[in-house]
Protein backbone atom coordinates (compact mmCIF):
# COMPACT_ATOMS: atom_id res chain seq x y z
CA UNK A 1 0.00 0.00 0.00
CA UNK A 2 2.42 2.65 0.58
CA UNK A 3 4.82 1.65 -2.07
CA UNK A 4 1.94 2.43 -4.18
CA UNK A 5 1.41 5.66 -2.43
CA UNK A 6 4.99 6.74 -3.23
CA UNK A 7 4.64 5.42 -6.79
CA UNK A 8 1.97 7.56 -7.31
CA UNK A 9 3.34 10.59 -5.59
CA UNK A 10 6.40 10.19 -7.44
CA UNK A 11 4.54 9.84 -10.93
CA UNK A 12 2.36 13.22 -9.90
CA UNK A 13 5.82 14.89 -8.94
CA UNK A 14 6.99 13.68 -12.10
CA UNK A 15 3.95 14.84 -13.90
CA UNK A 16 3.89 18.47 -12.45
CA UNK A 17 7.96 18.95 -13.24
CA UNK A 18 7.02 17.66 -16.81
CA UNK A 19 3.85 20.69 -16.90
CA UNK A 20 6.43 23.45 -15.02
CA UNK A 21 8.96 23.14 -17.39
CA UNK A 22 6.52 23.14 -20.75
CA UNK A 23 4.75 25.98 -19.52
CA UNK A 24 7.36 28.42 -17.33
CA UNK A 25 10.69 26.94 -20.16
CA UNK A 26 10.09 29.91 -22.50
CA UNK A 27 10.14 32.97 -20.64
CA UNK A 28 13.18 31.12 -18.86
CA UNK A 29 14.77 30.52 -22.23
CA UNK A 30 14.53 34.32 -22.78
CA UNK A 31 15.73 35.33 -19.42
CA UNK A 32 18.42 32.91 -19.94
CA UNK A 33 19.13 33.95 -23.55
CA UNK A 34 19.39 37.68 -22.76
CA UNK A 35 22.69 36.75 -20.79
CA UNK A 36 24.22 35.19 -24.16
CA UNK A 37 27.25 36.90 -25.61
CA UNK A 38 25.79 35.28 -29.03
CA UNK A 39 25.01 37.86 -31.40
CA UNK A 40 21.75 36.17 -32.62
CA UNK A 41 19.69 33.08 -32.24
CA UNK A 42 20.19 29.98 -32.63
CA UNK A 43 22.67 29.80 -30.57
CA UNK A 44 24.05 27.73 -27.87
CA UNK A 45 25.25 29.60 -24.48
CA UNK A 46 28.47 31.06 -25.64
CA UNK A 47 29.35 33.50 -22.58
CA UNK A 48 28.04 35.77 -19.88
CA UNK A 49 27.53 39.23 -20.50
CA UNK A 50 25.11 41.78 -18.75
CA UNK A 51 26.08 43.89 -22.07
CA UNK A 52 22.64 43.58 -24.14
CA UNK A 53 20.83 45.31 -20.92
CA UNK A 54 23.34 48.44 -21.31
CA UNK A 55 22.44 48.16 -24.99
CA UNK A 56 19.37 49.58 -23.97
CA UNK A 57 20.85 52.78 -23.74
CA UNK A 58 21.84 53.27 -27.27
CA UNK A 59 18.42 52.86 -28.50
CA UNK A 60 16.15 55.67 -27.66
CA UNK A 61 13.01 54.28 -30.10
CA UNK A 62 12.79 51.52 -27.49
CA UNK A 63 13.00 53.73 -24.38
CA UNK A 64 10.21 56.10 -26.20
CA UNK A 65 7.93 53.49 -26.31
CA UNK A 66 8.94 52.21 -22.77
CA UNK A 67 7.66 55.58 -21.87
CA UNK A 68 4.76 55.70 -24.47
CA UNK A 69 3.82 52.43 -22.85
CA UNK A 70 3.97 53.59 -18.92
CA UNK A 71 2.04 56.52 -19.97
CA UNK A 72 -0.50 54.57 -21.66
CA UNK A 73 -0.58 52.07 -18.91
CA UNK A 74 -1.09 54.62 -16.63
CA UNK A 75 -4.12 56.56 -17.99
CA UNK A 76 -5.95 53.40 -18.88
CA UNK A 77 -5.41 51.97 -15.51
CA UNK A 78 -6.44 55.79 -13.88
CA UNK A 79 -9.35 55.70 -16.20
CA UNK A 80 -10.64 52.37 -15.56
CA UNK A 81 -10.39 52.53 -11.55
CA UNK A 82 -12.31 55.46 -11.91
CA UNK A 83 -15.17 54.02 -14.03
CA UNK A 84 -14.71 50.34 -12.66
CA UNK A 85 -14.71 51.01 -8.73
CA UNK A 86 -18.13 52.21 -8.74
CA UNK A 87 -19.41 48.75 -11.03
CA UNK A 88 -17.61 46.67 -8.28
CA UNK A 89 -19.38 48.65 -5.41
CA UNK A 90 -23.14 48.40 -7.16
CA UNK A 91 -22.68 44.79 -7.98
CA UNK A 92 -21.79 43.71 -4.57
CA UNK A 93 -23.97 45.79 -2.87
CA UNK A 94 -27.45 46.20 -4.59
CA UNK A 95 -29.45 43.40 -6.65
CA UNK A 96 -31.14 45.18 -9.47
CA UNK A 97 -32.34 43.99 -12.55
CA UNK A 98 -31.09 42.47 -15.29
CA UNK A 99 -27.35 42.13 -13.03
CA UNK A 100 -26.50 39.48 -14.82
CA UNK A 101 -26.85 41.08 -18.51
CA UNK A 102 -24.78 44.01 -17.04
CA UNK A 103 -22.56 41.75 -15.99
CA UNK A 104 -21.47 39.86 -19.00
CA UNK A 105 -21.40 43.73 -20.62
CA UNK A 106 -19.02 44.77 -18.44
CA UNK A 107 -17.03 41.93 -18.17
CA UNK A 108 -17.24 41.71 -22.12
CA UNK A 109 -13.98 43.17 -23.11
CA UNK A 110 -12.01 40.14 -21.70
CA UNK A 111 -13.79 38.01 -24.05
CA UNK A 112 -13.63 39.83 -27.05
CA UNK A 113 -10.64 39.48 -29.23
CA UNK A 114 -8.28 42.34 -28.54
CA UNK A 115 -7.59 42.65 -32.32
CA UNK A 116 -10.98 43.03 -32.97
CA UNK A 117 -11.13 45.87 -29.95
CA UNK A 118 -8.07 47.74 -31.61
CA UNK A 119 -9.67 47.49 -34.88
CA UNK A 120 -12.73 49.33 -33.76
CA UNK A 121 -11.46 51.79 -32.37
CA UNK A 122 -9.78 51.93 -35.48
CA UNK A 123 -12.63 52.16 -37.58
CA UNK A 124 -14.64 54.92 -34.79
CA UNK A 125 -11.48 57.43 -35.18
CA UNK A 126 -11.75 56.73 -38.98
CA UNK A 127 -15.49 57.59 -39.34
CA UNK A 128 -14.98 60.65 -37.19
CA UNK A 129 -11.90 61.32 -39.39
CA UNK A 130 -9.74 61.23 -36.30
CA UNK A 131 -6.26 60.14 -37.26
CA UNK A 132 -5.45 57.18 -34.80
CA UNK A 133 -3.84 59.14 -31.81
CA UNK A 134 -2.81 58.44 -28.01
CA UNK A 135 -5.92 59.64 -26.80
CA UNK A 136 -7.59 56.36 -29.20
CA UNK A 137 -4.99 54.19 -27.94
CA UNK A 138 -5.39 55.13 -24.48
CA UNK A 139 -9.19 54.52 -24.50
CA UNK A 140 -9.11 51.57 -25.70
CA UNK A 141 -6.89 50.48 -23.45
CA UNK A 142 -9.15 51.87 -20.74
CA UNK A 143 -12.11 49.78 -21.96
CA UNK A 144 -9.81 46.21 -21.62
CA UNK A 145 -8.35 46.79 -18.31
CA UNK A 146 -11.41 48.15 -16.45
CA UNK A 147 -12.91 44.20 -15.91
CA UNK A 148 -9.69 43.72 -14.38
CA UNK A 149 -10.28 46.57 -11.64
CA UNK A 150 -13.72 45.21 -11.13
CA UNK A 151 -12.95 41.97 -10.50
CA UNK A 152 -9.81 43.04 -8.16
CA UNK A 153 -12.53 45.33 -6.38
CA UNK A 154 -14.96 42.94 -6.11
CA UNK A 155 -12.58 40.44 -4.76
CA UNK A 156 -12.25 42.73 -1.99
CA UNK A 157 -15.70 43.83 -1.14
CA UNK A 158 -17.36 40.52 -1.35
CA UNK A 159 -15.47 40.07 2.57
CA UNK A 160 -16.39 43.05 3.51
CA UNK A 161 -19.43 43.56 5.91
CA UNK A 162 -21.90 46.37 5.08
CA UNK A 163 -22.95 46.70 8.91
CA UNK A 164 -20.10 49.11 8.99
CA UNK A 165 -21.33 51.35 6.68
CA UNK A 166 -24.78 50.95 7.58
CA UNK A 167 -23.49 52.27 11.28
CA UNK A 168 -22.04 55.25 9.57
CA UNK A 169 -25.01 56.19 7.69
CA UNK A 170 -26.92 55.73 11.60
CA UNK A 171 -24.88 58.22 12.54
CA UNK A 172 -25.67 60.60 9.66
CA UNK A 173 -23.02 60.41 7.34
CA UNK A 174 -24.09 60.62 4.02
CA UNK A 175 -22.97 58.41 0.58
CA UNK A 176 -19.54 60.55 -0.49
CA UNK A 177 -18.73 60.56 3.44
CA UNK A 178 -19.61 56.91 3.69
CA UNK A 179 -17.65 56.21 0.43
CA UNK A 180 -14.57 58.34 1.30
CA UNK A 181 -14.26 57.81 5.23
CA UNK A 182 -15.15 53.96 5.15
CA UNK A 183 -15.01 51.90 1.93
CA UNK A 184 -11.96 53.42 0.65
CA UNK A 185 -9.63 52.99 3.79
CA UNK A 186 -10.77 49.16 4.11
CA UNK A 187 -10.92 48.39 0.26
CA UNK A 188 -7.36 50.17 -0.34
CA UNK A 189 -5.79 47.07 -0.87
CA UNK A 190 -8.51 46.33 -3.73
CA UNK A 191 -7.89 49.88 -5.22
CA UNK A 192 -4.26 49.25 -5.20
CA UNK A 193 -4.16 45.77 -6.89
CA UNK A 194 -6.78 46.67 -9.78
CA UNK A 195 -4.62 49.40 -10.35
CA UNK A 196 -1.53 47.69 -11.05
CA UNK A 197 -3.36 44.78 -12.56
CA UNK A 198 -4.72 46.92 -15.02
CA UNK A 199 -1.28 48.43 -15.49
CA UNK A 200 0.09 45.22 -16.31
CA UNK A 201 -2.70 44.34 -18.49
CA UNK A 202 -2.36 47.34 -20.96
CA UNK A 203 1.93 47.37 -20.02
CA UNK A 204 1.64 43.99 -22.25
CA UNK A 205 -0.69 44.19 -24.68
CA UNK A 206 0.09 44.37 -28.17
CA UNK A 207 -3.15 43.47 -30.41
CA UNK A 208 -5.06 46.63 -29.01
CA UNK A 209 -2.70 48.66 -30.13
CA UNK A 210 -1.64 47.11 -33.92
CA UNK A 211 -3.45 49.76 -35.77
CA UNK A 212 -3.40 52.61 -33.73
CA UNK A 213 0.47 53.71 -33.12
CA UNK A 214 1.95 56.13 -34.54
CA UNK A 215 5.54 56.69 -35.11
CA UNK A 216 4.89 58.98 -31.99
CA UNK A 217 2.95 56.83 -29.82
CA UNK A 218 4.25 53.51 -30.40
CA UNK A 219 4.62 51.19 -27.47
CA UNK A 220 6.90 48.76 -26.07
CA UNK A 221 5.11 45.65 -26.98
CA UNK A 222 4.82 46.95 -30.55
CA UNK A 223 8.28 47.88 -30.65
CA UNK A 224 9.15 44.45 -29.78
CA UNK A 225 7.60 43.28 -32.51
CA UNK A 226 8.40 45.09 -35.21
CA UNK A 227 12.31 44.29 -34.28
CA UNK A 228 11.18 41.12 -33.96
CA UNK A 229 10.17 40.45 -37.41
CA UNK A 230 13.74 41.20 -38.82
CA UNK A 231 15.64 39.55 -35.87
CA UNK A 232 15.81 37.17 -32.98
CA UNK A 233 18.58 38.33 -30.41
CA UNK A 234 19.76 38.63 -27.05
CA UNK A 235 19.22 42.29 -27.26
CA UNK A 236 15.23 41.97 -27.70
CA UNK A 237 15.25 39.09 -25.12
CA UNK A 238 17.19 41.32 -22.42
CA UNK A 239 14.00 43.29 -23.21
CA UNK A 240 11.73 40.91 -22.69
CA UNK A 241 13.27 39.86 -19.78
CA UNK A 242 12.81 43.61 -18.35
CA UNK A 243 9.47 43.15 -19.01
CA UNK A 244 9.06 40.17 -17.42
CA UNK A 245 10.81 40.99 -14.27
CA UNK A 246 9.09 44.60 -13.65
CA UNK A 247 5.42 42.31 -14.16
CA UNK A 248 6.71 39.80 -11.33
CA UNK A 249 7.59 42.42 -9.02
CA UNK A 250 4.05 43.83 -9.84
CA UNK A 251 2.22 40.60 -9.21
CA UNK A 252 4.48 39.68 -6.18
CA UNK A 253 3.61 42.81 -4.90
CA UNK A 254 -0.50 42.56 -5.41
CA UNK A 255 -0.41 38.89 -4.06
CA UNK A 256 1.93 38.77 -1.04
CA UNK A 257 2.11 42.51 0.17
CA UNK A 258 -1.67 43.63 -0.73
CA UNK A 259 -3.04 40.16 -0.15
CA UNK A 260 -5.16 40.16 -2.88
CA UNK A 261 -5.89 36.96 -5.11
CA UNK A 262 -6.43 38.22 -8.35
CA UNK A 263 -5.94 34.47 -9.82
CA UNK A 264 -7.79 32.01 -7.92
CA UNK B 1 -39.78 37.22 -17.89
CA UNK B 2 -39.14 40.13 -14.38
CA UNK B 3 -39.06 37.50 -12.29
CA UNK B 4 -36.84 35.04 -13.92
CA UNK B 5 -34.19 37.46 -14.53
CA UNK B 6 -34.23 38.90 -11.26
CA UNK B 7 -33.86 35.32 -10.44
CA UNK B 8 -30.67 34.31 -12.55
CA UNK B 9 -29.46 38.01 -11.33
CA UNK B 10 -29.75 37.10 -7.28
CA UNK B 11 -28.14 33.41 -8.60
CA UNK B 12 -24.89 35.39 -9.96
CA UNK B 13 -24.63 37.62 -6.70
CA UNK B 14 -25.72 34.92 -4.08
CA UNK B 15 -22.81 35.81 -1.89
CA UNK B 16 -23.23 39.18 -1.09
CA UNK B 17 -26.81 39.72 -2.31
CA UNK B 18 -28.36 37.77 0.50
CA UNK B 19 -26.69 40.35 3.01
CA UNK B 20 -27.97 43.20 1.28
CA UNK B 21 -31.25 42.25 0.40
CA UNK B 22 -33.09 44.95 2.07
CA UNK B 23 -32.47 47.30 -0.54
CA UNK B 24 -33.40 45.33 -3.08
CA UNK B 25 -37.26 46.06 -3.85
CA UNK B 26 -36.59 49.98 -2.85
CA UNK B 27 -36.14 52.21 -5.87
CA UNK B 28 -34.02 54.42 -3.58
CA UNK B 29 -31.34 51.23 -3.70
CA UNK B 30 -31.32 50.62 -7.29
CA UNK B 31 -31.42 54.33 -8.02
CA UNK B 32 -27.73 54.46 -6.98
CA UNK B 33 -27.03 51.77 -8.12
CA UNK B 34 -27.67 52.88 -11.48
CA UNK B 35 -25.71 55.93 -10.80
CA UNK B 36 -22.87 54.07 -10.02
CA UNK B 37 -22.89 51.72 -13.03
CA UNK B 38 -23.54 55.01 -15.75
CA UNK B 39 -20.47 56.15 -15.93
CA UNK B 40 -19.12 52.32 -16.98
CA UNK B 41 -22.40 51.93 -18.95
CA UNK B 42 -21.82 54.99 -20.87
CA UNK B 43 -17.90 54.87 -21.46
CA UNK B 44 -18.75 51.09 -22.58
CA UNK B 45 -21.41 52.53 -24.96
CA UNK B 46 -19.16 54.96 -26.96
CA UNK B 47 -16.16 52.79 -26.63
CA UNK B 48 -17.39 49.74 -26.90
CA UNK B 49 -20.73 49.40 -28.39
CA UNK B 50 -20.38 52.40 -30.55
CA UNK B 51 -16.71 51.30 -32.41
CA UNK B 52 -17.99 47.73 -32.61
CA UNK B 53 -21.36 49.08 -34.23
CA UNK B 54 -19.37 50.81 -36.95
CA UNK B 55 -17.38 47.95 -37.82
CA UNK B 56 -20.60 46.04 -38.58
CA UNK B 57 -21.68 48.76 -40.81
CA UNK B 58 -18.87 49.02 -42.20
CA UNK B 59 -18.84 45.48 -43.01
CA UNK B 60 -21.79 45.66 -45.07
CA UNK B 61 -19.47 48.25 -47.38
CA UNK B 62 -17.97 46.72 -50.47
CA UNK B 63 -13.93 45.73 -50.10
CA UNK B 64 -12.61 47.76 -53.10
CA UNK B 65 -11.40 44.16 -54.15
CA UNK B 66 -15.10 43.79 -55.31
CA UNK B 67 -15.18 46.52 -57.61
CA UNK B 68 -19.09 47.74 -56.80
CA UNK B 69 -20.61 50.86 -57.17
CA UNK B 70 -20.44 53.91 -54.65
CA UNK B 71 -22.64 53.48 -52.06
CA UNK B 72 -22.99 49.73 -51.69
CA UNK B 73 -24.71 48.61 -49.10
CA UNK B 74 -25.00 44.71 -48.54
CA UNK B 75 -23.35 41.41 -47.89
CA UNK B 76 -21.18 41.47 -50.61
CA UNK B 77 -18.82 40.61 -48.83
CA UNK B 78 -20.02 37.75 -46.57
CA UNK B 79 -20.59 36.27 -50.13
CA UNK B 80 -17.35 36.86 -51.06
CA UNK B 81 -15.60 35.11 -48.05
CA UNK B 82 -18.02 32.31 -48.22
CA UNK B 83 -17.19 31.56 -51.93
CA UNK B 84 -13.42 31.95 -51.69
CA UNK B 85 -11.08 29.29 -50.97
CA UNK B 86 -8.85 31.08 -49.55
CA UNK B 87 -10.87 32.38 -46.78
CA UNK B 88 -12.56 29.54 -46.44
CA UNK B 89 -9.57 27.40 -45.50
CA UNK B 90 -8.19 30.05 -43.43
CA UNK B 91 -11.51 29.77 -40.90
CA UNK B 92 -11.54 25.87 -41.07
CA UNK B 93 -8.12 26.14 -39.58
CA UNK B 94 -8.63 28.62 -36.96
CA UNK B 95 -11.04 26.35 -35.78
CA UNK B 96 -8.92 23.18 -36.39
CA UNK B 97 -6.15 24.96 -34.48
CA UNK B 98 -8.84 25.71 -31.09
CA UNK B 99 -9.99 22.35 -31.46
CA UNK B 100 -6.72 21.05 -30.86
CA UNK B 101 -5.59 23.65 -28.10
CA UNK B 102 -8.69 22.96 -26.12
CA UNK B 103 -8.46 19.33 -26.19
CA UNK B 104 -4.66 19.15 -25.29
CA UNK B 105 -4.76 21.73 -22.58
CA UNK B 106 -7.73 20.00 -20.96
CA UNK B 107 -5.74 16.38 -21.36
CA UNK B 108 -2.70 18.46 -19.54
CA UNK B 109 -4.30 20.86 -17.72
CA UNK B 110 -6.90 18.13 -16.02
CA UNK B 111 -4.39 15.84 -14.19
CA UNK B 112 -2.47 18.57 -13.18
CA UNK B 113 -5.55 20.45 -11.58
CA UNK B 114 -6.16 17.07 -9.73
CA UNK B 115 -2.62 16.54 -8.35
CA UNK B 116 -3.02 20.03 -6.65
CA UNK B 117 -6.33 19.04 -5.30
CA UNK B 118 -4.57 15.53 -3.84
CA UNK B 119 -1.92 17.08 -2.34
CA UNK B 120 -3.86 20.21 -0.70
CA UNK B 121 -0.46 21.94 0.23
CA UNK B 122 0.75 22.79 -3.72
CA UNK B 123 -2.51 23.62 -4.33
CA UNK B 124 -3.32 26.72 -1.80
CA UNK B 125 0.48 27.48 -1.50
CA UNK B 126 2.60 29.58 -4.54
CA UNK B 127 2.59 26.70 -6.80
CA UNK B 128 -0.86 27.73 -8.67
CA UNK B 129 0.64 31.34 -8.54
CA UNK B 130 4.25 30.21 -10.39
CA UNK B 131 1.91 28.57 -12.95
CA UNK B 132 -0.02 31.32 -14.35
CA UNK B 133 3.01 33.51 -14.12
CA UNK B 134 2.76 33.21 -18.20
CA UNK B 135 -0.35 34.45 -18.37
CA UNK B 136 1.12 37.67 -16.58
CA UNK B 137 4.10 38.09 -18.67
CA UNK B 138 2.39 38.02 -21.19
CA UNK B 139 2.02 36.08 -25.00
CA UNK B 140 5.29 38.28 -26.61
CA UNK B 141 7.99 37.30 -23.93
CA UNK B 142 6.54 33.15 -24.32
CA UNK B 143 6.31 33.50 -27.86
CA UNK B 144 9.78 35.16 -28.48
CA UNK B 145 11.00 32.13 -26.00
CA UNK B 146 9.29 29.52 -28.66
CA UNK B 147 11.32 30.97 -31.36
CA UNK B 148 13.98 30.60 -30.20
CA UNK B 149 13.76 26.87 -28.76
CA UNK B 150 11.63 25.65 -31.88
CA UNK B 151 13.98 27.61 -34.38
CA UNK B 152 15.35 25.18 -37.13
CA UNK B 153 18.44 24.68 -35.34
CA UNK B 154 17.39 25.25 -32.22
CA UNK B 155 17.30 23.68 -28.99
CA UNK B 156 14.24 21.64 -29.78
CA UNK B 157 15.85 20.32 -33.04
CA UNK B 158 18.28 19.15 -30.99
CA UNK B 159 16.82 17.22 -28.45
CA UNK B 160 14.90 15.68 -31.14
CA UNK B 161 18.34 14.55 -32.81
CA UNK B 162 19.43 13.77 -29.82
CA UNK B 163 17.07 11.24 -28.99
CA UNK B 164 16.68 9.72 -32.38
CA UNK B 165 14.00 10.96 -33.16
CA UNK B 166 14.91 12.81 -36.29
CA UNK B 167 18.10 12.38 -38.03
CA UNK B 168 18.11 16.13 -39.48
CA UNK B 169 16.46 19.24 -38.16
CA UNK B 170 12.65 19.09 -39.08
CA UNK B 171 10.72 22.60 -39.91
CA UNK B 172 9.09 23.18 -36.47
CA UNK B 173 8.21 27.14 -37.05
CA UNK B 174 6.09 28.38 -39.16
CA UNK B 175 3.92 24.86 -38.64
CA UNK B 176 0.74 25.03 -37.01
CA UNK B 177 2.16 22.65 -34.80
CA UNK B 178 4.06 25.60 -33.74
CA UNK B 179 0.94 27.69 -32.95
CA UNK B 180 -0.90 24.75 -31.28
CA UNK B 181 2.30 23.82 -28.85
CA UNK B 182 2.05 27.82 -27.75
CA UNK B 183 -1.41 28.09 -27.47
CA UNK B 184 -1.77 25.23 -25.15
CA UNK B 185 1.05 26.02 -22.96
CA UNK B 186 -0.23 29.73 -22.89
CA UNK B 187 -4.29 28.85 -22.23
CA UNK B 188 -2.71 25.85 -19.62
CA UNK B 189 -2.91 28.21 -16.50
CA UNK B 190 -6.08 29.12 -17.15
CA UNK B 191 -7.48 25.92 -17.64
CA UNK B 192 -6.14 24.21 -14.37
CA UNK B 193 -7.10 27.60 -12.47
CA UNK B 194 -10.54 26.59 -13.43
CA UNK B 195 -10.71 23.07 -13.15
CA UNK B 196 -8.51 23.19 -9.49
CA UNK B 197 -11.87 25.20 -8.66
CA UNK B 198 -14.11 22.89 -9.76
CA UNK B 199 -12.37 20.27 -8.11
CA UNK B 200 -12.03 21.90 -4.81
CA UNK B 201 -16.00 21.96 -4.16
CA UNK B 202 -16.18 18.49 -4.89
CA UNK B 203 -17.02 17.55 -1.26
CA UNK B 204 -15.00 15.21 0.60
CA UNK B 205 -17.66 13.54 2.46
CA UNK B 206 -18.97 12.38 -0.90
CA UNK B 207 -15.84 10.86 -1.56
CA UNK B 208 -15.66 9.11 1.80
CA UNK B 209 -19.13 8.30 1.21
CA UNK B 210 -18.04 5.96 -1.98
CA UNK B 211 -14.98 4.67 -0.36
CA UNK B 212 -17.01 3.22 2.65
CA UNK B 213 -19.36 1.47 0.26
CA UNK B 214 -16.49 0.11 -1.13
CA UNK B 215 -15.50 1.99 -4.03
CA UNK B 216 -12.11 1.50 -5.46
CA UNK B 217 -10.15 4.88 -6.07
CA UNK B 218 -10.67 4.62 -9.99
CA UNK B 219 -14.23 3.98 -9.47
CA UNK B 220 -14.63 6.83 -7.02
CA UNK B 221 -12.84 8.95 -9.77
CA UNK B 222 -15.33 7.64 -12.41
CA UNK B 223 -18.27 8.25 -11.02
CA UNK B 224 -18.22 11.00 -8.47
CA UNK B 225 -15.35 12.56 -8.91
CA UNK B 226 -15.13 13.18 -12.67
CA UNK B 227 -18.91 13.82 -13.16
CA UNK B 228 -18.97 16.66 -10.43
CA UNK B 229 -16.09 18.36 -11.82
CA UNK B 230 -17.37 18.41 -15.77
CA UNK B 231 -18.64 21.76 -15.26
CA UNK B 232 -15.53 23.09 -14.30
CA UNK B 233 -13.71 21.43 -16.96
CA UNK B 234 -16.64 22.91 -19.79
CA UNK B 235 -16.04 26.55 -18.44
CA UNK B 236 -12.19 25.83 -18.29
CA UNK B 237 -13.10 24.70 -22.45
CA UNK B 238 -14.69 27.89 -23.50
CA UNK B 239 -11.80 30.41 -22.09
CA UNK B 240 -9.13 28.19 -23.46
CA UNK B 241 -11.25 28.38 -26.87
CA UNK B 242 -11.98 32.24 -26.50
CA UNK B 243 -8.55 32.93 -25.79
CA UNK B 244 -7.20 30.64 -28.53
CA UNK B 245 -9.60 31.62 -31.09
CA UNK B 246 -8.56 35.31 -30.63
CA UNK B 247 -4.96 35.08 -29.99
CA UNK B 248 -2.67 36.72 -32.59
CA UNK B 249 1.09 36.64 -31.41
CA UNK B 250 1.51 32.54 -31.28
CA UNK B 251 0.04 32.95 -35.21
CA UNK B 252 1.57 35.88 -36.62
CA UNK B 253 5.07 34.19 -35.36
CA UNK B 254 4.80 31.28 -34.98
CA UNK B 255 2.69 30.63 -38.47
CA UNK B 256 4.35 32.86 -40.42
CA UNK B 257 2.90 34.20 -43.31
CA UNK B 258 1.17 31.02 -44.92
CA UNK B 259 -0.55 29.73 -41.72
CA UNK B 260 -2.91 32.74 -41.68
CA UNK B 261 -5.58 32.63 -38.86
CA UNK B 262 -8.77 34.85 -38.67
CA UNK B 263 -6.89 37.19 -36.73
CA UNK B 264 -4.05 37.04 -38.33
CA UNK B 265 -5.72 37.51 -41.49
CA UNK B 266 -7.62 41.04 -39.80
CA UNK B 267 -4.28 42.45 -39.23
CA UNK B 268 -3.00 41.17 -42.86
CA UNK B 269 -5.90 43.34 -44.53
CA UNK B 270 -5.57 46.25 -42.98
CA UNK B 271 -2.11 46.55 -42.72
CA UNK B 272 -1.03 45.35 -45.79
CA UNK B 273 -4.07 47.03 -48.00
CA UNK B 274 -6.14 49.41 -45.50
CA UNK B 275 -9.05 47.29 -46.39
CA UNK B 276 -11.52 48.02 -43.83
CA UNK B 277 -14.44 46.56 -45.38
CA UNK B 278 -13.13 43.28 -46.03
CA UNK B 279 -11.30 43.74 -42.37
CA UNK B 280 -14.39 44.18 -40.35
CA UNK B 281 -16.38 41.60 -42.62
CA UNK B 282 -13.70 38.94 -41.09
CA UNK B 283 -14.19 40.41 -37.69
CA UNK B 284 -17.63 39.92 -37.75
CA UNK B 285 -17.16 36.35 -38.65
CA UNK B 286 -14.63 35.88 -35.79
CA UNK B 287 -16.91 37.60 -33.22
CA UNK B 288 -19.69 35.49 -34.31
CA UNK B 289 -17.70 31.91 -34.43
CA UNK B 290 -16.25 33.37 -30.98
CA UNK B 291 -19.69 34.44 -29.29
CA UNK B 292 -21.31 31.80 -30.20
CA UNK B 293 -18.94 29.25 -28.95
CA UNK B 294 -19.03 31.05 -25.76
CA UNK B 295 -22.81 31.55 -25.49
CA UNK B 296 -23.99 27.69 -26.57
CA UNK B 297 -21.06 26.45 -23.40
CA UNK B 298 -22.47 28.95 -21.29
CA UNK B 299 -26.06 28.22 -21.35
CA UNK B 300 -25.40 24.79 -21.43
CA UNK B 301 -22.83 24.90 -17.81
CA UNK B 302 -26.17 27.18 -16.96
CA UNK B 303 -28.69 24.53 -17.82
CA UNK B 304 -26.80 21.59 -16.20
CA UNK B 305 -26.41 24.03 -12.77
CA UNK B 306 -30.21 23.98 -12.98
CA UNK B 307 -30.79 20.58 -12.70
CA UNK B 308 -28.64 20.13 -9.84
Amino acid sequence: MSARISLGSAGAIAWLVLIYLFVLGPAAVVIIGSFNTATSFPSDFEGFTFGWYAQLGEHPEFLDALFVSIQIGAIAAFVGSVIGIPVALALARYDFRFKGMITAFIMAPLILPQIVLGMAMLQLLTALQLPATFLGLALIHAVFVMPYVVRAMLSCLTGLSPSVSEAAASLGANAWQRFLLITLPITRAGIMAGFIFAFIMSFINLPLSLFLTTPTSTTLPIRMFAYMESQIDPFIAAVGSLTVIAVIAGSFFIEKILKVRLLA
Amino acid sequence: MTESTAKLASAISKPSGRRWRRRRSGTWGTGQARLLLLPALAFLTLFLVLPLGITLYNSFLASPVLAKPDGYFGAANYVYISGTGIYIDIIIRTLRICAFVVIFTILFSYPTAFIFRRYARLGSGSAILILSFPMLAGPLVVVLGWMILLADGGPVNSWLMWLGITSSPIEILRSEAAIIIALVQFTLPFAVLNIFNALSQVEHHLIEAARSLGASPLRRFWHVILPLSLPGVLSAAVITFSLAISSFIAPAYLGGGTKLVMTTLISETILGSYDLAMASTIAVVLLVFSLTVVIAMNSALTRHAARR
